[in-house]
């Protein structure tokens, strides 16, 4: 291709892309701009200005963020997108100023983590906002590569931005056992670069009456847990502070499920990528609780407006078929935008969605506290049981029309759950469902869309016949 | 040389072993059967049922069926183990009445869900903590062990009595000391048994009566002990050590016959991993110190690199068996042993140690590429040694 037809392709592209069009909107619609608000967090302080700076820049410099259909004029997405892509930057801030970054698995409950002096990050999630930005998956293969070409793609970019130093981290402490199986791996691979230890949450019958010594076994770790932090902190964790951040962590979770229970409205006032953003993205608050209460609080409120006024998400089609997502969320976030385009709308991730399903307790000895937040995880229990707890969201849920159960290629842990999952959900509540893998974001998307496709349109025929 | 007369027993005794566990199935007796080294099987024994580990090679097919439950992310070993008793021809997984599981590798956990779920079999779930450095984690396994203990004797209606206990960690200790003296005569060039036969002899002690095994360990030590060595000392000196390998998993056995090489170790749970180590008294703490603390299956991670139990348990095996150069055999979606290849190939080169990393299944899709790859591997330990 010469220099010239390259250059005509690339401007083409462009032309064509959703980034300008995000760019435009930002640009040319005053009300965005005027919208976007100041983030003042635990360790985010930035005016409006500069989250608008930010984003302009980022337009070139983030480019794969924007090849997505983000719904920009629905208030509080600019300051999500802002907090997507600035959390390397953040991250690395925070630690110069002192604090210490404390890697975990994205499901473990996010609460004792966020102890004075430490961010807590979550490598899988922190590779997945790499890749976002980045907008091609060099990343993943270069974890494979170096990992194992059979690891899931959020392992292999953990690995990626962890062995490649793109994060500082001073410590990792996942819990492992019932919970995602080849974490404690990826980081046991990564011994060379960080120090650490994991938290035993020991596999046990939850029907059993053996609860309590497993019980103590994990109240036991968790005091652990808590003693390394202090050690590696040099502060002594004040219990108050611990209830404090329970009670802050629970308005999260509140305003998470309000956001998730957005789309059944009718009509759904977000579409689905602004819904698995907040919710999927977000659910490790981005490494600053209170700024993404403030952003989320927003989003929720600007879906109440929205829904007030009878206004549709940005790519909602009218009276879609609502669709419940379990197993592991797509990491490939054009599939969110394909479904709506496809006349559907994702009402929900479980994956996310079984960690701030309820709120926790905030009377009482906060070890006891957080041991009883640790064990009422659906996804740590035993399958039947994890089965119907999405049985039971379904049935509480105003509306779910159909489930995708996604297995990410490599994925040993949700994916080998696929099957019993979906027989009992058929089984007891007769909705259809559809097993889809996954793997590299953009990755497939013509079969995909075929899948997806023929099963929206099931869907809505059983719509039409009731 | 002749085959010993007490391996030729082993094999009678092995392929009488179905027929044998049908009748006692008949009279009343109850077979137990686990996949993971990790159940205390004294405590099976001392209750009186009838351990079987369920440890065989899936073929291609049974690996699929296994697959349909799972996923295809799933180790083609945890597929075999759903595919076998979904096709009900393997004896020993038609044969058990009830499964134990201790969960170490989380992907088996899956197993037992729908053996469970699906074949309407009867699970007894040891619960199991996963940081096996930790002092506390056995503590809290021995506590697991009673109610575990319990539950065996509820299904048995024979009480795990101390006599009987003691019986059994007698019994299981004279078992293993017998196993390491085979391993240790591996030591010797030429050694006076393959490891092949070795590694067999291990997999028989998964299936057979145990007092009758202990017999013909004992049997075979004496009978082979005294022979003049005429087994050919090995082309090379290798170290095989990697995921599970099951009963019947011969691909890489016969690849590498066909080039003449044989490994003279194993750091398998199959093979040598389960023989080291006693148990120092008859009850749950030293069964669950025993269990968790020995060598370490690379399912249960390990936080430090600088004192990693499992790189120094390969280093000793370097040393006293000399080797020269290690395959590390994976099965496919095994990321317990998979994700760990880096840092083994850096302790390696630290000795100058060749490695060889095999990631395979039960397919024969990729023997050919093996054979060449094992014979370019022996290739180099023949320059290096030369
Ligand atoms: S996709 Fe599966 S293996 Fe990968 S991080 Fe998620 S749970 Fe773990
Ligand atoms: S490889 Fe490890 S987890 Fe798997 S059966 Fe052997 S000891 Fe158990
Ligand atoms: S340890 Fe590896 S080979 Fe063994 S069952 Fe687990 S995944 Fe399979």
């Amino acid at each position: 291709m010469s220099v010239v037809t390259k250059s005509f392709d690339t401007i083409h592209k462009f032309l064509n892309s959703p980034r300008l069009e995000f760019g435009l909107r930002i640009l040319h619609d005053p009300s965005i701009v005027t919208d976007i608000r100041r983030l003042d967090g635990r360790f985010l302080k930035i005016s409006a200005w500069g989250i608008f700076k930010f984003l302009v820049e980022a337009l070139w410099k983030y480019p794969g963020m924007f090849d997505y259909e983000i719904d920009p004029s629905l208030r509080g997405m600019s300051e999500l997108t802002y907090m997507i892509l600035s959390l390397e930057e953040r991250v690395k801030a925070a630690r110069k100023r002192g604090v210490k970054i404390v890697g975990k698995w994205p499901a473990n409950p996010t609460d004792p983590y966020f102890v004075d002096g430490v961010m807590a990050l979550d490598p899988f999630l922190a590779g997945y906002c790499r890749l976002l930005a980045e907008g091609k998956p060099d990343l993943v293969k270069r974890g494979r590569a170096r990992l194992s070409e059979e690891a899931c793609p959020a392992q292999a970019a953990a690995y990626s931005i962890l062995d490649e130093e793109t994060y500082p981290m001073d410590f990792f402490y996942p819990f492992i056992g019932p919970w995602c199986y080849d974490s404690q791996y990826c980081f046991e691979a990564l011994r060379h670069k960080v120090d650490g230890d994991y938290g035993d949450h020991p596999v046990f019958n939850q029907r059993d009456d053996r609860l309590g010594i497993s019980r103590e076994y994990l109240r036991q770790e968790l005091l652990r847990f808590l003693k390394r932090l202090e050690e590696l902190t040099g502060k002594k964790i004040d219990p108050e502070a611990l209830r404090r951040e329970f009670i802050l962590e629970n308005k999260l979770r509140r305003v998470l499920r309000e956001i998730i229970a957005l789309p059944q409205e009718e009509p759904p006032p977000i579409d689905s990528l602004a819904m698995i953003l907040s919710v999927f993205i977000c659910s490790d608050w981005l490494g600053d609780p209170e700024a993404a209460l403030q952003v989320l609080s927003r989003i929720r409120d600007a879906g109440y407006e929205r829904l007030a006024k009878g206004r549709r998400g940005m790519l909602v089609q009218k009276y879609p078929v609502r669709i419940l997502i379990t197993g592991i969320a797509w990491g490939d976030l054009g599939l969110y935008n394909m479904v709506d385009e496809l006349g559907g709308v994702i009402v929900g991730s479980d994956c996310v969605y079984n960690l701030f399903h309820k709120d926790i307790d905030t009377d009482g000895d906060p070890i006891d506290i957080l041991t009883d937040r640790f064990l009422a995880t659906p996804y740590t229990w035993q399958v039947e049981e994890r089965s119907m707890w999405t049985v039971n969201t379904i049935r509480s849920a105003k509306r779910v029309d159909g489930l995708i159960f996604n297995c990410n290629f490599g994925c040993n842990y949700q994916a080998a759950e696929a099957r019993f999952v979906t027989d009992i959900v058929k089984r007891e509540t007769g909705i259809p469902c559809l097993i889809t893998d996954a793997d590299l974001p953009k990755e497939n998307r013509g079969q995909m869309r075929t899948r997806l496709g023929a099963f929206i349109e099931l869907l809505k025929e059983r719509q039409l016949e009731d | 040389m002749p085959k010993p007369a007490a391996l030729v027993r082993l094999e009678d005794e092995l392929a009488r072993r179905p027929k044998e566990l049908t009748q006692a199935k008949a009279q009343g007796k109850r077979i137990l059967g686990y996949f993971c080294s990790y159940i205390p099987e004294e405590l099976v024994w001392a209750s009186g049922l009838i351990p079987v580990r369920l440890c065989r090679r899936g073929d291609n097919q049974a690996a699929t069926i296994g697959r349909s439950f799972l996923t295809t992310n799933s180790c083609p070993f945890a597929c075999s183990c759903v595919g076998l008793k979904k096709q009900g021809r393997d004896p020993y997984f038609k044969l058990v009445d009830l499964v134990a599981d201790a969960p170490a590798c989380l992907q088996m956990r899956r197993v037992f869900e729908v053996w469970e779920r699906y074949f309407g079999v009867k699970v007894i779930l040891l619960s199991f903590p996963r940081k096996f450095y930790l002092p506390e984690a056995s503590e809290y396994f021995a506590r697991m062990l009673e109610p575990f203990t319990r539950e065996l004797s509820d299904y048995s209606r024979i009480p795990v009595t101390p006599e009987r206990l003691s019986r059994a960690v007698e019994l299981y200790n004279h078992i293993r000391r017998r196993q390491q003296r085979l391993y240790s005569l591996l030591r010797e060039d030429p050694p006076p048994i393959t490891w092949r036969d070795v590694f067999r002899i291990i997999h028989a002690g998964f299936v057979l009566d145990r007092e009758m095994y202990r017999d013909i360990l004992d049997e075979l030590l004496e009978e082979i002990l005294p022979q003049p060595h005429t087994n050919r000392p090995p082309q090379a000196r290798l170290l095989l050590a990697g995921s599970i390998m099951a009963p019947g998993d011969e691909k890489l056995f016969n690849i590498l016959g066909e080039l003449d090489a044989e490994p003279v170790m194993d750091e398998l749970c199959t093979g040598s991993r389960g023989t080291w180590g006693q148990v120092d008294a008859p009850n749950e703490g030293s069964l669950a110190r025993h269990y968790l603390t020995n060598i370490p299956c690379s399912s249960l991670p390990y936080p430090r690199l600088e004192d990693d139990p499992r790189h120094a348990h390969i280093s000793r095996l370097i040393k006293d068996y000399r080797i020269q150069g290690v395959i590390y055999h994976t099965l496919h979606f095994c990321d317990a042993y998979n994700f760990k290849v880096q840092h083994l190939h850096n302790l390696l080169s630290s000795y100058s140690i060749p490695l060889l990393h095999l990631n395979s299944d039960y397919s024969m899709a990729d023997a050919g590429q093996i054979r060449t790859r094992v014979e370019a591997f022996l290739e180099i330990i023949q320059d290096r040694s030369a």
